[in-house]
């Protein structure tokens, strides 16, 4: 059960550090999903009672695993969808203007 | 309904009409957005009027279960600069917006949404999902013209603006690990009997994800990108409203969640003060560098910023009133 914490932490922290060092764009991008994906197991993660099943209204379940994480974890996912395709968005536009997705030469702004 | 639902429903209900008409009615763009907007300032002169006992309105009368929205005398005074300023904006963009107009007012309406919606919560992760509504507008309006550098600025603000939103998740998913609760007022009665590393471990992490949005200088660095090439009554709306809602955020969950007694024996308090002073110090000098005027702007939003942030943390309560008449003044200037 603790094995999962860690693997959230391990997640998270590739991720920042996929964001940090990596140099072409796509990459980067891929950085983001990975911290996104990492955030919402852990949101899932936090509702989890023991014996418990899917949160479904009837007398036959008596533990039930938290509903409201679930729901807080679909808003996540549609964040994190519009977020990565705004960014792909973006990447393309920069592809076709400085032909290149190498980030250390888009330096057209200075100052 | 409520008054204060529809503060946040009418704007986002005249974006998605404004949608509709562009394939239907395409000369219906001038009275639709004109009457919208004089609807919307009157909605909102009503709403401020009525907030001097702060009132609660729960939603779907789920009670303290479900999403609530508060208007208090704070909240109200965001309302006002969202009142004037939008006006002013959309008066002025009528004729500065010659191409795509309706995209234009179609973000330029979800962005009021997801700010007025961001104001009115009294809920954490309601906060967070206006925050990610508000914010990508944003960046689909200050990459508005098409040209070179607008892209790469652009580009920049996503991505810093990105991370400090991971934090800012990560720090609110923890929070309802602990308290078993969103709503801003029960998490503070629960955070009394949580030990002092986790809360002050909590609270770093709140600080990083919003001082990212707020521009405070290591941080800084996509405000003049973000500024250089973006449509002007966007600039408007961008140094008035965007950071000032981050600021609006930070309060509320530093106030009000965390308390006074733990900031002051934090020692938060001391280091905002030293952060707020070394924001405008750098930022002034580097401004004297700039010779684009857009820039230097920038960098004299950063420094204003600076002195909001002293003015909000000095611990007292006319530090409090002195900051946020800072941030109305800031706004109208800015705008001006």
């Amino acid at each position: 059960m603790e094995i999962l914490y860690f693997i959230v932490i391990f997640l998270f922290c590739l991720g920042i550090y996929t964001i940090i060092s990596q140099k072409n764009l796509i990459k980067i991008v891929i950085g983001f999903t990975i911290v996104e994906s990492s955030l919402i197991l852990l949101l899932i993660l936090v509702g989890y009672k023991p014996g418990g099943t899917a949160p479904i209204l009837d007398k036959v379940y008596q533990i039930v695993v938290d509903p409201i994480s679930q729901a807080l974890a679909l808003t996540s996912i549609v964040i994190g969808g519009s977020v990565t395709a705004v960014m792909l968005m973006l990447v393309i536009k920069i592809q076709k203007r400085y032909g290149t997705l190498n980030i250390d030469k888009i330096r057209k702004l200075h100052g | 309904m409520e008054l204060a639902v529809w503060v946040i429903i009418l704007p986002l209900l005249t974006g998605f009409l404004l949608g509709i008409s562009k394939l239907y009615f395409n000369k219906i763009l001038f009275p639709l957005v004109m009457s919208s907007a004089i609807i919307y300032l009157y909605l909102l002169i009503l709403v401020i009027q009525n907030s001097n006992p702060p009132k609660l309105y729960s939603i779907g009368n789920w009670g303290l279960l479900g999403i609530n929205l508060m208007v208090d005398p704070f909240s109200s005074m965001f309302l006002l600069i969202i009142a004037i300023l939008f006006i002013s904006v959309i008066v002025f963009s009528m004729k500065y917006i010659k191409m795509n107009k309706h995209k234009y007012f179609i973000f330029t309406y979800l962005m009021i949404a997801g700010i007025a919606g961001m104001v009115l919560t009294a809920d954490l992760f309601n906060l967070y999902v206006f925050l990610e509504v508000s914010s990508m507008s944003s960046y689909a309006l200050s990459a508005f013209k098409k040209t070179d550098k607008g892209i790469e600025g652009t580009f920049k603000y996503l991505i810093m603006s990105t991370f400090g939103s991971f934090f800012i998740l990560l720090a609110t998913i923890l929070t309802y690990y602990l308290t078993g609760t969103l709503n801003i007022a029960e998490v503070s009665l629960g955070f009394q009997d949580i030990p002092f590393m986790i809360k002050s471990m909590l609270m770093c992490l709140f600080v990083f994800g919003y001082v990212i949005k707020i521009g405070l200088v290591p941080m800084h660095a996509w405000l003049p990108d973000a500024y250089e090439d973006s449509p002007i009554p966007y600039n408007v709306f961008s140094s008035g409203l965007v950071m000032k809602s981050a600021i609006y955020a930070l309060i509320r969950v530093l106030y009000i969640i965390f308390g006074i007694e733990f900031l002051s024996e934090s020692g938060i308090l001391n280091i905002f003060v030293y952060w707020g002073v070394i924001t405008f110090i750098i930022s002034h000098f580097l401004a004297f560098q700039q010779s684009n005027l857009i820039r230097l702007l920038a960098y004299s939003s950063i420094a204003q910023i600076g002195y909001i942030i002293v003015g909000l943390f000095v611990g007292s309560e006319k530090g409090l009133i002195g900051g946020s008449f800072h941030i109305l003044n800031h706004a109208i200037m800015k705008g001006v």
